[in-house]
């Protein structure tokens, strides 16, 4: 047999061309497969996904809007809230202004309480003018005790 | 300008923005959405992912240099989305991404969006046994008819290495046929 020129020294593994023919079919069916999509879509669905594309698109811009607006407000107070923790002239004037206007406080009701003691005294007593203006003048806390800071409304309103 | 740098233009400009995307919708949806559905093989998850490559190209166009063609650019957006999906899914299920798509084959065969005989089948399950980057090149290059040049540009590889994991792909597909 090996010297017979027409024996043909290649083989093909078992059951090759048995199967050969269905392969063959196989292949020609995916090949005719390739140009037309077995995958299907709904009806209508390539005119409506623009819209719902279109309505996601959106739907994320006003999303990103609200952020925006929520992250710019906290933003905002943050920074307040920052500048007035941190910030000693804010403090401090606030601290002084509010000291000026306790002391302008206590001042005009000194005087005004003086007024009135005098008033009352000058009603009572019968005090001139002049010496009203003298008692204004060289007021003595210990004259009246009832002025010395800190005040005591609950006996001044007596 | 070429038709495709007054569409970029159009885009960047927040005036002209809106019917600009409309625009690139209307002529793109279709492309993208075979690309993803070969990809992610339901209809569902398909019309998700083509959903999240919209917007994803709306609030990126901004960044787009114009370097590629803006499909090529839309492409990779595309692959990338439906790749990051399927191993989204992958991970909830607990499985690997080459189980998990022998899953979905299985569903293929009950799912009424799928027409398909026992070939187109069996060409699902051999591309599901492919590596991840051989079953995009195939995908692209059999079923898009994309040039390895553009196929290069979307997956960010060499054309050299592409051309390689064709012919394994290739390969592979033909020795799965002749097995069963």
């Amino acid at each position: 047999m090996k010297n017979n020129p027409l024996h043909n020294p290649f083989k093909v593994p078992k059951d090759y061309f048995d199967s050969l023919e269905d392969n063959l079919l196989l292949r020609v069916k995916i090949d005719k497969n390739r140009s037309q999509s077995n995958f299907e879509v709904p009806t209508d669905y390539f005119d409506t996904i623009d819209q719902r594309i279109q309505l996601r698109i959106d739907a994320e811009k006003n999303e990103n809007r609200q952020l925006r607006t929520l992250v710019q407000t906290f933003t905002a107070a943050a920074a307040l809230l920052l500048f007035f923790l941190t910030n000693p002239f804010a403090t401090q004037n606030k601290t002084t202004d509010n000291e000026l206007l306790s002391s302008y406080a206590d001042e005009l009701l000194m005087y005004n309480t003086i007024d009135y003691l005098d008033a009352y005294d000058n009603m009572a007593f019968g005090f001139e003018e002049n010496e009203t203006l003298n008692t204004l003048n060289n007021f003595d806390p210990d004259y009246y005790p009832e002025l010395s800071y800190p005040w005591n409304y609950a006996e001044l309103d007596q | 300008m070429t038709e495709q740098e007054l569409l970029i233009a159009a885009l960047q400009d927040s005036q002209t923005r809106d019917a600009a995307f409309a625009h690139l919708v209307k002529n793109y949806k279709q492309r993208l959405y075979w690309h993803i559905r070969r990809l992610v093989l339901g209809h569902d998850d398909a019309d998700d992912v083509l959903q999240e490559t919209f917007i994803k190209i709306f609030k990126n166009i901004g960044n787009f240099r114009g370097d590629s063609q803006i499909f090529t650019w839309m492409y990779r957006i595309a692959t990338h989305q439906a790749i990051d999906f399927l191993k989204k899914q992958a991970r909830r299920k607990g499985l690997d991404n080459g189980s998990m798509l022998e899953d979905k084959i299985e569903l293929l065969e009950s799912d009424v969006y799928f027409d398909g005989d026992a070939a187109a089948l069996k060409l699902q399950q051999a591309l599901a046994k492919l590596p991840e980057k051989q079953r995009l090149v195939f995908n692209m290059k059999y079923f898009d008819n994309l040039k390895f040049k553009e196929i290069a540009r979307i997956l960010d590889c060499s054309e050299g290495g592409l051309k390689a994991s064709y012919h394994h792909a290739v390969k592979k597909i033909k020795l799965f046929l002749d097995e069963k």
